[in-house]
């Protein structure tokens, strides 16, 4: 590439070597007041922003809580039965030879 | 987004505080069973709240019935132990199945002196906590392998874990 071309044949170079037909975009305009008045509208303190938003964000806690009460009620549950079963497995092995290994083991 | 980061973080704490008051409802306290305080009893004591007179007499039959249990795991170890001399010494087949033979009838014995054992504890326990004694108890012990006897330490004559208090 020759690089040593006086400058004032880069300016008729350009023209001939880079020509852009740019696409039309007739949504641009509207899009871009769509973007302002999106902006303009977006609440600036969090009440107006739950305000905005309540009903996602009711879904999504209750949703979210119901799962996290089932799971905290499904551990307490499994932790009492094994407990339990710990107990009732002392208990018969001190009185079934069979189950020694069982209560040994643990 | 600042904004979804705060309501994220309080679903996050709401979720929290449900699943410990979901936790702390739920469950069931039990005596600490991890100690290893010997008390073989205690989940009779525990579970059904007996009056202080059929508690002492439960206690009574309980620690009576070591006894019985001591010799059944005598006899049943002694059987297992003689069965796998037999087997490795490659005795005769018919020999191997007579005490196959033996080791099961031991181990019916067992079986039903348990169950009649467990039986006279319900009947002192009486009414629905006796049923439910039962229900929970029997389905466990007719459950374990009785065949294979895997717990049944054939190399020592120690005490199990149930007689070692007595």
């Amino acid at each position: 590439m020759n690089s040593n071309l006086p400058d004032e044949n880069l300016g008729p170079l350009l023209r001939g070597s880079y020509q852009t037909t740019p696409e039309r975009n007739p949504g641009f305009r509207s899009g871009v007041w769509a973007r302002i008045e999106a902006r303009r509208r977006a609440p600036a303190t969090w009440s107006a922003w739950l305000h905005l938003n309540m009903f996602r964000f009711a879904s999504l806690a209750v949703a979210t809580v119901a799962i996290a009460g089932f799971g905290g009620g499904w551990i307490a549950t499994a932790q009492a039965n094994r407990d339990h079963e710990q107990l009732v497995q002392r208990y018969l092995a001190s009185i079934d030879p069979h189950q020694k290994s069982s209560v040994e083991l643990r | 987004m600042k904004f979804r980061w705060i309501a994220a973080a309080l679903i996050a704490a709401l979720a929290l505080g449900a699943g410990c008051i979901a936790y702390v409802c739920m469950r069931k306290p039990m005596p600490a069973v991890a100690a290893d305080d010997g008390d073989a009893l205690l989940w009779l004591r525990h579970e059904f709240k007996l009056p202080a007179d059929k508690m002492a007499r439960i206690e009574k039959m309980h620690d009576a019935y070591q006894v019985v249990c001591e010799e059944h795991c005598r006899i049943i170890r002694d059987a297992r132990i003689e069965l796998r001399k037999l087997r490795e010494a490659k005795a005769p087949a018919a020999v191997i199945a007579a005490a196959e033979e033996k080791s099961r009838e031991v181990d019916l014995v067992c079986t039903t002196s348990l169950e009649t054992h467990m039986r006279d504890i319900a009947s002192v326990m009486g009414g629905e906590d006796g049923r439910r004694y039962l229900s929970i108890v029997l389905p466990r012990v007719a459950k374990f392998d009785h065949a294979g006897a895997p717990g049944l330490d054939l190399e020592s004559a120690k005490p199990h874990a149930g007689h070692a208090h007595h």
